[in-house]
């Protein structure tokens, strides 16, 4: 099964997200802080991060980053960017930044659900 | 300009010279004719005078040279007559041979003198006698008994009036010799007064037009002359004066504007700033709760698995759709809203690949067919199957294009809308037709304008900025939005797009176009390296975020020893720059929190300290204040180079 940490934080949000996850299948952790996320994540290698762009305690950009680095660099698993901040802009941010993939909020079920099973191709759903 | 000043010098020195040598010339020739005429009065006055005392004189002497055994007499008589009379100078009597009977001046008598006869009894112009020297005389030849053609005895009177014709050479010449030197003194005087009069106050004023020309408007022309070229520097002088403060007006002027321009630019900048940023905000704000409204409505009518394996009533998905849609159709006036926010700062810019247009024609017509409802209306596609590869905004073309099939979906009751596309020379024309009823020429002219709605059905809705918008767009993409129209007919909305050049296509292939809405990014980014600057200063934190900035370092920063911890352990940085220069009282537990926490402690460490005195740990390298760039930057890289290494 595969492990998908969310760090979100709002609750709604990050309740909505989550149900989509476990309605596929997916075992998910979430976080409301990036620092926590940070941690977690170096306990416990997630196969792939949800991430929020937008967090009250750090910086998206200094996040990724630190994110891929704690996680082995290259071999980091997948981050993905799930944001309100849904311009070409943002999006090229969020590519300069080391994310992996771009989720715009608001997005419908069916779109994260391709993401994430794109970026998870081999995770045998327990379904 | 100096050419012409030579010239005007040359000039003047030739017409001056000229003049005065014709001048002096014409007067020397009067002079000398007066003179002559002088001269020959002079001749003629002394000739007669000579004559009558030469007849008075003969009269006299004729008594003696019939006795001139008495010598003594003669000699006497005619030395009184010699005295007597100033213009004779001496008075001499010869025989016919020349033998000198008689002279005034003892000396000569005796002598022998020839040439005699060449005067005769009628000429009385002085003619040289040999012997005497060069003195000019008359002589009369005379006989015992009066004048005769043989004489006897040459009665010679010697006039002492100057040699006359000597005289008249001489005096033509200095003259002459007088006048030219007159001539040319007065020449080079004049010639220096009309340098100093003319010329000067000439140069002086072509100085001062080359210096004003050069950008000198201080340079004045100096001038005491009255006439004309004095007026003439005035003038200039006044003029260059004018110039001068009118410039410094024109410049303070513009000085003034330039300032009050750049304010109101920058308070404009300053509000499209914040237009923008709120506007940017506030659609961050609504799309995070539309996120629940269209997610939801969206996993409740095709997710199933999110709710248990429990199917959606059919009698509620009508309603739940309608939300969703009305969610959709939100989330588009917000777009629309930002757009054009975007737009008129001049943000908006294209991210242009080759585009696919038949994939991308045959999804807006797909997206569109919800709009048609229960309309008698229908959607037709009229394009080829091929189409040759477009260079475009995916995006925004899908945007324009959804926008004129939504209007024409909206505004036409009954028939159809048709999207069309076709090839036409570097281009593909892409045009929506509908057979609504037609847009009044009177409101052609303002369709696009911003929040202007054809008001023909109140059930229309939208922002009325679509149009607007769309143009926009396709002005971006160098085309323009055309119109079409008949009323009762319909109307037809066509654009341009540029066919993709082969370069343009090879670029777009390896760079993938962007999806909508989620995206897989493709390439790895270089991971970025972190630095957590913890500073109570903020110029200091400024310091180093310039500073690693141009390193291409990420920085962190907190402001005291619990966030400077918290983040060091949560981010786990590359480097932590620490400063101890201002002591809080939590400083110290951090750190050695920092030191001890098993994650944290391996990260290296620069301390910032305010001075020497302050015993440093001797595990990590300080810098002192004050701080400086210079000696910051080698030792954040002898740090990071040693821990790559």
């Amino acid at each position: 099964m595969s492990h998908i940490l969310l760090i979100e934080d709002n609750q709604n949000n990050a309740d909505y997200t989550i149900r989509i996850l476990q309605g596929a299948g997916y075992e998910v952790e979430h976080y409301f802080g990036g620092l926590d996320g940070a941690r977690a994540a170096r306990r416990q290698r997630p196969d792939l991060i949800l991430l929020d762009f937008n967090l009250p305690d750090i910086d998206g950009n200094v996040l990724i980053l630190t994110l891929k680095k704690n996680l082995g660099g290259k071999a980091a698993p997948p981050i993905v960017a799930v944001t309100a901040r849904n311009t070409a802009v943002d999006r090229q941010l969020a590519k300069s930044f080391g994310f992996d993939a771009f989720v715009g909020k608001p997005f419908e079920p069916e779109e994260l659900l391709q993401i994430v099973k794109t970026l998870l191709p081999n995770s045998r759903l327990s379904l | 300009m100096k050419h012409l000043n030579r010239s005007i010098r040359t000039q003047i020195i030739l017409v001056t010279l000229i003049s005065l040598l014709v001048l002096a010339g014409i007067l020397e020739i009067t002079h000398q004719y007066q003179q002559q005429a002088v001269l020959t009065n002079t001749e003629r006055r002394v000739g007669l005078t000579l004559i009558r005392s030469v007849n008075n004189t003969i009269n006299s002497v004729r008594a003696f040279i019939s006795s001139l055994s008495d010598i003594a007499e003669l000699d006497t008589r005619l030395t009184e007559l010699v005295q007597l009379n100033t213009d004779i100078d001496f008075i001499a009597v010869t025989d016919a041979t020349g033998l000198v009977i008689f002279h005034s001046d003892h000396q000569y008598q005796g002598q022998q003198v020839s040439g005699l006869s060449a005067f005769n009894a009628q000429e009385t112009i002085a003619k040289e006698v040999t012997g005497f020297g060069k003195v000019f005389l008359t002589a009369l030849p005379f006989a015992s008994e009066g004048l005769a053609d043989t004489p006897q005895y040459w009665i010679i009177v010697a006039s002492a009036a100057e040699p006359i014709q000597n005289q008249r050479v001489n005096s033509a010449f200095a003259s002459a010799l007088v006048t030219l030197i007159l001539t040319l003194t007065a020449g080079f005087f004049l010639i220096i007064f009309l340098q100093a009069y003319f010329v000067r106050p000439l140069e002086q004023l072509t100085k001062a037009t080359n210096a004003i020309e050069a950008g000198d408007l201080t340079i004045r022309v100096q001038t005491r002359q009255n006439n004309e070229i004095g007026q003439l520097a005035r003038s200039f002088n006044q003029m260059t004066q004018q110039l001068a403060s009118l410039i410094n007006t024109l410049e303070e002027r513009v000085k003034a504007r330039t300032v009050e321009l750049e304010i109101a630019r920058d308070q404009a900048e300053q509000a499209s700033r914040a237009k923008s940023d709120f506007l940017s905000n506030m659609s961050h704000e609504l799309r995070t709760p539309l996120n629940m409204v269209i997610g939801y409505t969206s996993s409740m009518l095709t997710m199933p698995e999110m709710y248990n394996q429990v199917e959606l009533p059919a009698v509620f998905r009508n309603d739940i759709e309608l939300i969703r849609q009305s969610g959709k159709h939100l989330l588009v006036l917000i777009n629309d809203i930002l757009d054009l926010s975007k737009v008129e700062a001049g943000k908006l810019t294209l991210n242009c690949t080759a585009v696919d247009l038949k994939p991308l024609l045959d999804s807006v017509v797909a997206a569109s067919l919800g709009l048609i409802g229960a309309k008698p209306l229908q959607l037709r596609s009229d394009y080829p199957d091929k189409l040759p590869l477009i260079w475009a905004d995916t995006m925004r073309v899908r945007q324009i294009l959804l926008n004129l099939l939504s209007n024409g979906i909206k505004y036409t009751a009954s028939g159809s809308v048709t999207l069309t596309a076709e090839v036409r020379a570097e281009q593909v024309r892409i045009a929506v037709t509908d057979t609504g009823a037609g847009i009044p020429e009177s409101a052609l002219n303002t369709i696009f304008d911003r929040f202007e709605q054809l008001q023909t059905d109140t059930d229309i809705q939208g922002t009325g900025l679509g149009l607007d918008i769309s143009q926009r767009l396709a002005q971006l993409h160098g085309s323009h939005i055309t119109i079409d129209s008949q009323i009762g007919q319909g109307s037809t909305f066509a654009f341009t797009l540029p066919l993709a050049t082969a370069e343009q296509i090879s670029k777009t292939a390896s760079d993938p176009g962007m999806s909508d809405n989620a995206e897989v990014f493709s390439g790895a980014e270089e991971l970025r390296q972190i630095a957590l600057v913890v500073a109570a200063d903020p110029s200091t934190r400024q310091l180093f975020r310039s500073i690693l900035d141009a390193a291409q370092i990420v920085m962190l920063e907190a402001v005291d020893g619990q966030n400077g911890f918290e983040l060091a352990s949560g981010v786990l940085p590359d480097l932590i720059i620490w400063d101890t220069s201002i002591e809080t009282t939590d400083h110290q537990q951090w750190f050695d929190q920092l030191r001890n926490n098993a994650e944290t402690r391996t990260i290296p460490r620069i301390l910032i300290q305010a001075g020497a005195e302050v015993t440093a740990p001797a595990d990590q390298p300080v810098i002192y204040k004050p701080l400086t760039a210079a000696h910051i930057t080698p030792v954040i890289q002898a740090v990071l180079g040693n821990r790559k290494a």
